[in-house]
């Protein structure tokens, strides 16, 4: 028959057991759940999928884009959204940005004058012919 | 005091025990950073959609353009190409032959001509993820009477990156 100190700290292992279990699989859940909005995931594709979108597109063109999710993301990291899209025509770049730091770069080499404008949840991909 | 009690740490709370966890959790770790450290590779679109430009800019409904073949045709005000991209060193790389029957006719070149020895490798092994995206076509095309073959052949090679915004 066991005595009550024994009983006692097998209680209390089991009950540090359980603690320990929940804080380590609650940590890898958070952790999981943070790295589902990787910033540099949406940056990555949006900015490609705008480049291939100038790329492939004629002149005297608009297209739009959805941004909703990217969009979301940009408020829950305080990024104002006039900020997340930018176009440096000098060296034929998109730049999408969800931090403060930086963001991502893709060239596209099509010669067109391009403009964007972002009106609520749709980015606008304006394409005009270079004067 | 806890792990002082032999008989119980040894069912519970084991060295082992925390290296299972730290086995789980390191997988775990480990497999988020190599899915979201995964490229998303579009070079092969770029070098579908930079053919696609060629093409319909020497070509019309079957038939090519009458200045194609005049030596004042340039392919980047004609195809709404940035010559500046197609520099040497450049990420692109384009090549536009006309042939009549096996006879080379034309033949017009732009950006980075070592990316063309690298699409011929990379055209012929499978998962050349370190190569240049390229696609080459190469169909009959009428030129007056006389049926001409075009060959166009086109890469990319661009990563992207970060970079800081000001």
């Amino acid at each position: 028959m066991k005595n009550k100190g024994s009983t006692n700290t097998i209680l209390l292992e089991t009950i540090a057991f359980v603690i320990f279990n929940l804080a380590f699989f609650f940590i890898l859940l958070i952790f999981v759940y943070n790295s589902g909005s990787q910033t540099f995931v949406y940056e990555q594709s949006y900015a490609k999928q705008i480049a291939l979108l100038i790329d492939n597109a004629k002149t005297d063109m608009i297209i739009m884009v959805n941004v909703v999710e990217i969009n979301k993301i940009a408020l829950e990291k305080n990024k104002p959204l006039d900020k997340i899209f930018y176009l440096d025509k000098g060296n034929n770049k998109v730049s999408v940005s969800l931090n403060p730091s930086g963001g991502y770069s893709y060239s596209y080499f099509s010669d067109y004058n391009v403009d964007l404008k972002l009106n609520g949840d749709w980015l606008s991909i304006i394409i005009t012919r270079v004067n | 005091m806890l792990f002082n009690n032999k008989k119980a740490s040894e069912k519970l709370l084991s060295i082992w025990w925390f290296f299972v966890l730290g086995v789980i959790g390191g997988g775990i770790v480990l497999g988020v950073f190599i899915y979201y450290s995964a490229d998303t590779a579009v070079k092969s679109v770029e070098a579908d959609i930079l053919i696609n430009n060629l093409i319909n800019c020497v070509s019309h409904e079957g038939y090519f353009n009458d200045n194609v073949l005049n030596e004042t045709f340039n392919f980047f005000n004609e195809c709404n190409l940035n010559k500046r991209m197609f520099s040497i060193g450049s990420f692109y790389y384009f090549n536009v032959s006309i042939y009549d029957k096996d006879y080379l006719v034309y033949n017009k070149t732009g950006g980075d001509y070592s990316l063309e020895a690298d699409c011929r490798v990379a055209m012929k092994i499978k998962n050349a993820d370190k190569y240049p995206g390229c696609s080459e076509i190469s169909y009959p095309l009428s030129y007056g009477n006389k049926t001409l073959r075009l060959v166009v052949l086109a890469g990319s090679n661009q990563i992207g990156g970060k970079v800081p915004i000001k």
